[in-house]
């Protein structure tokens, strides 16, 4: 079976078409604006959704309703939804006859956090439930594929290894250039450092991540800044761009031996082990501990510098696969 | 000729002055007292509340601002010849960032320190009144700033700044503050002081949970090093009507719901939200807690705030373990602190990876409001690798303990005072 995924990369796309379990993909690329993808119609095609709310807690199969159903989810993150469904349509003209699914980042945490009256306490802010309802405000992470993938790799593994290793209790750092850390417990969230949308939690190569909530309103009242203008400043000007006025990417800043880096490189990692403590209680402990995400392979320095000193011989594991190939595994044994 | 220094402290609320007047260097208590419902008449007058070498005192008095509950303190205090103060501490909340350590107050000090009434629009202005009404009317009095953000100055900088770009930090002056100072100092002295330990080896989580506001300070070798209040104090934890925490995506959505009103999201999340948000009935947690004992809808929401509560004090908790990993201890402290255990268990649920294991009989057994085993009190087991202590924090003695140093540093102890 192949197995086609699309993602939104700028303001194009990226593609990559998957045979069956393979690891590397059949073909993959990327396209600047909306021509068909130089391949073939696959099988199933997955297109990566970057938010599905409340509505959706897993995957699902596209067709007019569905496709109603994320319109509708649009005011709540209009850049990215606006993008992506102009994609869907794209990909429904190109490729008319196969079975597509739209996989959401967001599922993974919206089953935990929307289960109940009010919200989990993990998804929640302490404001009245009547105006996070209003306002949708729940807090369901950005990096749900990679972390639902990482971590069944995790079980799998387990699952395989001789002796009583057990991995109930899951720490799942997504080394992306906006990293997200989760809690995960028997397969389900209990814990994310990702809020709302995509500028809060730990900070990114240009996101700010977690601030003092008055400093957004004394960017409003007292720099007189519009709402997408704090927006832009601390989406794409903020994080370690803005503490090192100059763009930079994670492994180079992790790698740097300048001084100059140093305040960044610390801010970064203290972050980073702040939110693996955070995890940690909202466990109760740490069975394993999984990287995943484009940068992945700092997983090591980040446990030298965030971990070592006071986690205690849990299991570590890499999850090396890009998102597309997770959203392949997750589609490729949907039912008919 | 007296041979001991009187230090009366102040510690201002929005509708209070409480006081406690202290013979150094001693530290014995001549008097303490409080004087409440200050302002506008509400259903019930303004009264003061007090014991004066001894005796104890209760009765209305007519103070519309605080300048009236200060001129009623000193009128009440000069009843009694022997206890007429000869130096002022005050508790000040915010030193912005001119002020980094307690300061003996003069009229350019004071003209500062009323540049930063807006960074704490709800605590500032009274203790500014009080002390400009001190000013006026006891011009031979020195008076001292004792800051809630001085402890945390030893904050380092990669806790302290905020991952923003250079342009909107430098012109808006922002970097983590911290607050409740006084409060971490003193319970982290009493702490090391309780495990025989010296107070500059100490690494702990301080927990000063307050009825009103809260934040956690992790503590390494004796200093601050992080604060769970940020440049403000409505960062960090629940509280009693601040929301704490929210990422900066709810809060642009928040200003688009208030049509950019920043004024009213503030006030949304300063006096709106928290423990009375979240539960819709009290902006108290004990209230809360039983309340969510009985049944039916009011219970179920009202047990959903108090795990809501709990969980950010949890999730701190890893935080600021994680921190100052190898822990010796975490001291809860003030109201909440030191009077309701359910809270000590719930934060410390779960924190056996970093080796904390509380005694549930000794830990209920704790409670500062009952007759139960008095404060302080370790209420960890004997296994556990980190102590979790009560204790009862006492703001006013630390107060005047940093103004006694404050004037004797500043060679401005009063004649006829001691030492």
């Amino acid at each position: 079976m192949m197995i086609g995924t699309l993602e939104l990369r700028g303001s194009g796309y990226a593609y990559a078409w998957y045979e069956d379990d393979r690891d590397a993909p059949a073909c993959s690329g990327l396209s600047a604006n909306c021509d068909a993808p130089p391949v073939p119609a696959p099988d199933i095609l997955a297109i990566r959704v970057p938010f599905g709310g409340c509505e959706f807690v897993s995957p699902a199969l596209i067709d007019d309703n569905v496709l109603d159903r994320i319109s509708l989810l649009v005011p709540q993150s209009p850049g990215d939804l606006t993008a992506v469904l102009h994609l869907i349509r794209c990909s429904q003209r190109w490729f008319g006859s196969c079975r597509q699914v739209a996989v959401f980042d967001t599922a993974f945490f919206a089953g935990a956090a929307c289960e109940s009256e009010f919200g989990s306490p993990e998804s929640v802010y302490a404001i009245a439930p009547e105006l996070s309802r209003e306002l949708n405000l729940y807090r369901l992470g950005y990096e749900g594929i990679l972390h639902e993938a990482a971590c069944r790799h995790v079980a799998e593994q387990v699952r395989h290894a001789a002796g009583s290793l057990s991995a109930s209790r899951i720490l799942s750092i997504c080394l992306e250039p906006r990293p997200e850390i989760a809690a995960v417990v028997d397969g389900r969230p209990v814990m994310v450092t990702g809020g709302v949308g995509r500028i809060g939690g730990l900070p990114g190569e240009c996101s700010c991540g977690d601030i003092d909530p008055t400093i957004v309103l004394m960017m409003a009242d007292g720099l007189g800044m519009s709402v997408p203008q704090i927006e832009v400043e601390l989406g794409r000007n903020s994080g370690l761009v803005g503490l090192l006025d100059q763009a930079t990417s994670i492994p180079d800043l992790m790698n740097s031996k300048d001084e100059t880096t140093q305040l960044a490189r610390a801010v970064f990692e203290y972050r980073l082990r702040q939110a693996c403590g955070s995890a940690a209680a909202a466990m109760g402990g740490i069975d394993a501990v999984v990287f995943s995400g484009r940068y992945h392979s700092l997983g090591s320095q980040v446990t030298e510098h965030c971990l070592a000193d006071w986690i205690k011989s849990p299991a570590f594991y890499l999850f090396d696969r890009p998102v597309g190939r997770a959203m392949a595994s997750m589609v490729i044994h949907l039912p008919e | 000729m007296s041979t001991s220094l009187n230090i009366l402290v102040f510690n201002c609320g929005s509708s209070s002055l409480k006081f406690r007047l202290l013979a150094f260097p001693g530290e014995r208590e001549l008097a303490r007292g409080e004087a409440q419902r200050i302002g506008p008449k509400t259903a019930e007058p303004a009264r003061m509340v007090a014991v004066i070498d001894g005796d104890a005192r209760e009765y209305p008095a007519d103070m519309p601002d605080h300048a009236a509950a200060l001129a009623e303190t000193m009128r009440l205090l000069g009843e009694t010849p022997t206890l007429m103060p000869h130096a002022l501490g005050h508790r000040t909340v915010h030193g912005g960032s001119r002020f980094c350590e307690h300061t003996l107050l003069n009229d350019a000090a004071i003209a500062d320190l009323e540049k930063t009434k807006a960074l704490a629009p709800i605590h500032m202005p009274p203790i500014l009144r009080v002390i400009q009404a001190c000013r006026e009317h006891y011009p031979r009095l020195p008076q001292v700033a004792v800051f809630d953000t001085a402890y945390h100055r030893t904050i380092p900088a990669h806790a302290r700044v905020y991952a923003l770009s250079s342009r909107v930090r430098d012109r808006l002056g922002v970097s983590k503050i911290g607050f409740h100072g006084i409060s971490h100092e003193y319970v982290a002295g009493e702490a090391a002081r309780l495990l025989g330990k010296p107070l500059g080896g100490l690494r702990a989580v301080s927990c000063h949970l307050g009825s009103g506001g809260a934040s956690f300070c992790a503590i390494i070798n004796g200093a601050s090093v992080d604060s769970t209040m940020g440049y403000s104090p409505l960062a960090g934890l629940v509280m009693s009507t601040r929301s704490g925490d929210l990422d900066p995506d709810a809060m642009l959505r928040l200003l688009v719901h208030h049509r950019n009103d920043a004024r009213a999201s503030e006030d949304l999340l300063n006096k709106r939200s928290g423990v009375l948000g979240i539960s819709g009935v009290s902006a108290d947690i004990r209230d809360v807690l039983k309340l969510s004992r009985g049944e039916g809808p009011q219970a179920e929401r009202c047990r959903w705030a108090f795990n809501l509560y709990s969980w950010r004090l949890r999730r701190y908790l890893g935080a600021f373990l994680a921190t100052v990993a190898p822990a010796d201890a975490i001291i809860f402290t003030d109201t909440i602190g030191e009077t309701v255990p359910e809270v000590r268990a719930a934060a410390c649920e779960g924190l056996g990876l970093f080796g904390v294991k509380i005694d549930p009989e000794r830990n209920a057994k704790a409670d500062a409001s009952k007759q139960g085993m008095p404060l302080p009190i370790d209420v960890a087991t004997i296994e556990s690798r980190v102590r979790v202590l009560a204790v009862a924090t006492n703001e006013e003695l630390a107060i005047a303990r940093c103004t006694f140093e404050a004037l004797r540093e500043a060679n401005a102890l009063p004649a006829g005072g001691a030492a």
